[in-house]
C-alpha cells in the first residue's frame, strides 16, 4: 500500500511550490518549471496536479492579488501542508533508499 | 503601442462555461497572464494558438465542473456537522454530559408515566358503550341537618324508575361488590361479583367470548364467568353448561364467558349472576322501601331531560316512602364523573381522585 500516494508529476509540482515558498501561483509555478526542468508544461496538466494535491491536502492556498496583467483575476497562491511535507519526505526516503541498495557493480556501466 | 489584445473570444467562453466555477477564476488569470506575456514576446497569432492549446489541455477531468450543479439541494451536512459538534461536546465534557443526560432521561421517563396514567385515569369507564347515558342514582340523605351522600337504593327503586319514566331505557339494580365462594369439583375459588337484575348487560357492556348476552342471566340460575375465572376453574376445558356452587347453597350453571373487564373501569366483576325474584327473600325486599342495600343505574334515553327525570325519580320514591320527602334528594350522577369527581361533602360534588 502506497503510505502517501505522489505521482512523479505531482512531486515535481509540489517540490516547485516549495522552491518558490511565498510567490507559488499557477503562472510562476508553471514558469519555474519549465525552467528548471525544460520541459513544456501544459496549462491543464499543471492545474490537475493542483488539484489533486489540494484534494489529498499536500498543498493549501488562498487568494491572492488580482492584478491588471491578469485582467482583474485574483492569483491563488498555494503552500505546501505538513501532511504534504511528510509525503515529500516519505517519497525521497523511499528513492534514497532504494539507490542507497542498488550494488555498486549494478551501476558500473561504460 | 497598446498591449491590450484580447484572447480569442469563443474559447475563453468555452473555457468559463466548462470550468468548474471554483477554479474558474484563477485560472482563467493564470490563463490572461500567460496570454499576455506570450503577445508582448510573439505575435498575437501564435500567442493565440497557444492560448487554444492551453484551454484545450485544461478540458479534463478534475478542471470541468461535475456535470450535476454542485448547488446544495438540502441542509443535510449542516445538519451532520451540528451532530459532529454535539456530539464531541458531549464526550469533551463526560461528567456533565453524564448528569444532564440522566436527568433529561429521568424527566422524560416521569413525564411519559404521568401521561400514561393521566391517560389512563381519563379513560376510565370508556371502555363502556354506554358511557355517556349511564349514571347511578344516588341521595343527598339530610340527618339533623348533617348530610351524607349515599349511594345505597332500596331494591325495588330500579323496577319502577325503568316502569314509570319513559326517558329512562333501563334500570339496573346491583349488589355491592360481592366476594363469592365458588365451588366446583372439591375446590373453591374466592372471585369478586355482582348479583344483578337480568337487564344488566342491556346497560353495562361486556365481550362475550361465549354465550349470548341477552339470554346470560335471564335464569336466575346461571351465572356469567370472565376469562380469568373460567381459566382459574375448568382450566383448559369448555366452561359452558358447567355447574358451580355458589356461596355453598345455590348452583349456578355457566352460560357465558366475557373477556375480563379492563382495568380502568369502576364496575369490574369476575362473575354476574341475577337475583332470583321467585325466592321468598328477594321477594321480600321487593317490598321493602326504607331498606337501602343496593346500587341502581340508569339509562337514559339519548338527549333525555336529566332535572325531569331526577324530579320524577324523587317523586317516584316518596310517593312509596312518604317520611323520605324531607331526608333524601336523589340524583343522577354521570358515569364520567364516577372515577375522577367522585367525593361529596354536605350535598356537595367536591371533586375526587383529581384532586
Amino acid at each position: 500500500m502506497k503510505k502517501y500516494p505522489l505521482g512523479e508529476f505531482e512531486e515535481i509540482v509540489i517540490l516547485t511550490i516549495g522552491v518558490l515558498y511565498n510567490g507559488a501561483y499557477g503562472v510562476s509555478i508553471k514558469k519555474e518549471i519549465e525552467a528548471r526542468l525544460s520541459r513544456n508544461v501544459s496549462m491543464g496538466a499543471l492545474h490537475t496536479a493542483l488539484v489533486r494535491l489540494e484534494e489529498k491536502s499536500y498543498i493549501n492556498s488562498h487568494r491572492g492579488e488580482a492584478t491588471e496583467e491578469r485582467a482583474g483575476r485574483p492569483k491563488k497562491y498555494f503552500q505546501i501542508t505538513a501532511l504534504g511535507k511528510k509525503a515529500m519526505e516519505y517519497s525521497k526516503n523511499t528513492r534514497d533508499e532504494l539507490w542507497r541498495a542498488i550494488p555498486k557493480l549494478a551501476l558500473n556501466l561504460k | 503601442m497598446k498591449q491590450n489584445y484580447s484572447p480569442p473570444k469563443h474559447f475563453l467562453s468555452f473555457f468559463r462555461w466548462f470550468c468548474n466555477p471554483k477554479l474558474r477564476d484563477h485560472i482563467e488569470g493564470d490563463l490572461m497572464e500567460d496570454y499576455r506575456g506570450r503577445v508582448r514576446k510573439f505575435e498575437k497569432r501564435k500567442a493565440d494558438i497557444k492560448f487554444i492549446l492551453d484551454v484545450l489541455s485544461l478540458f479534463r477531468k478534475r478542471i470541468i465542473k461535475p456535470i450535476k450543479e454542485q448547488k446544495n439541494l438540502n441542509n443535510y451536512g449542516m445538519i451532520k456537522s451540528y451532530f459532529n459538534i454535539g456530539w464531541r461536546n458531549l464526550l469533551g465534557n463526560k461528567g456533565f454530559s453524564l448528569t444532564n443526560l440522566l436527568g433529561l432521561a429521568i424527566g422524560m421517563t416521569s413525564a411519559i408515566l404521568i401521561l400514561l396514567w393521566v391517560q389512563d385515569e381519563v379513560n376510565y369507564n370508556k371502555s363502556q358503550k354506554n358511557y355517556h347515558e349511564i349514571y347511578q342514582v344516588i341521595a343527598h340523605r339530610d340527618f339533623n341537618n348533617q348530610i351524607y351522600t349515599d349511594r345505597n337504593m332500596v331494591m325495588p327503586l330500579a323496577e319502577v324508575i325503568e316502569n314509570e319514566i319513559p326517558q329512562v331505557k333501563h334500570a339496573v339494580v346491583t349488589t355491592h361488590l360481592e366476594h363469592g365462594n365458588l365451588a366446583f369439583g372439591g375446590e373453591k375459588f374466592k372471585k369478586n361479583g355482582y348479583t344483578a337484575s337480568p337487564n344488566f348487560f342491556e346497560v353495562f357492556s361486556a365481550y362475550f367470548l361465549k354465550g349470548n348476552p341477552s339470554a346470560a342471566i335471564v335464569d336466575p340460575s346461571s351465572i356469567v364467568s370472565s376469562e380469568s375465572t373460567a381459566k382459574a376453574i375448568f382450566g383448559n376445558e369448555d366452561p359452558i353448561n358447567k355447574v358451580l356452587r355458589i356461596d355453598n347453597d345455590q348452583d349456578a350453571k355457566v352460560t357465558a364467558v366475557i373477556a375480563d373487564m379492563p382495568v380502568n373501569t369502576t364496575l369490574k366483576f369476575y362473575y354476574l349472576m341475577s337475583f332470583n325474584y321467585s325466592s321468598p327473600d328477594v321477594k321480600n325486599n321487593m317490598q321493602e322501601w326504607t331498606n337501602s342495600s343496593w346500587t341502581v343505574f340508569v339509562q337514559v334515553a339519548p338527549g333525555a331531560n336529566l332535572v325531569s327525570i331526577e324530579k320524577k325519580i324523587n317523586d317516584t320514591k316518596i310517593q312509596r316512602n312518604p317520611d323520605d320527602k324531607d331526608i333524601s334528594a336523589y340524583f343522577a350522577f354521570p358515569m364520567s364523573k364516577w372515577r375522577l369527581y367522585s367525593d361529596f361533602e354536605d350535598g356537595i360534588n367536591t371533586g375526587g381522585m383529581i384532586a
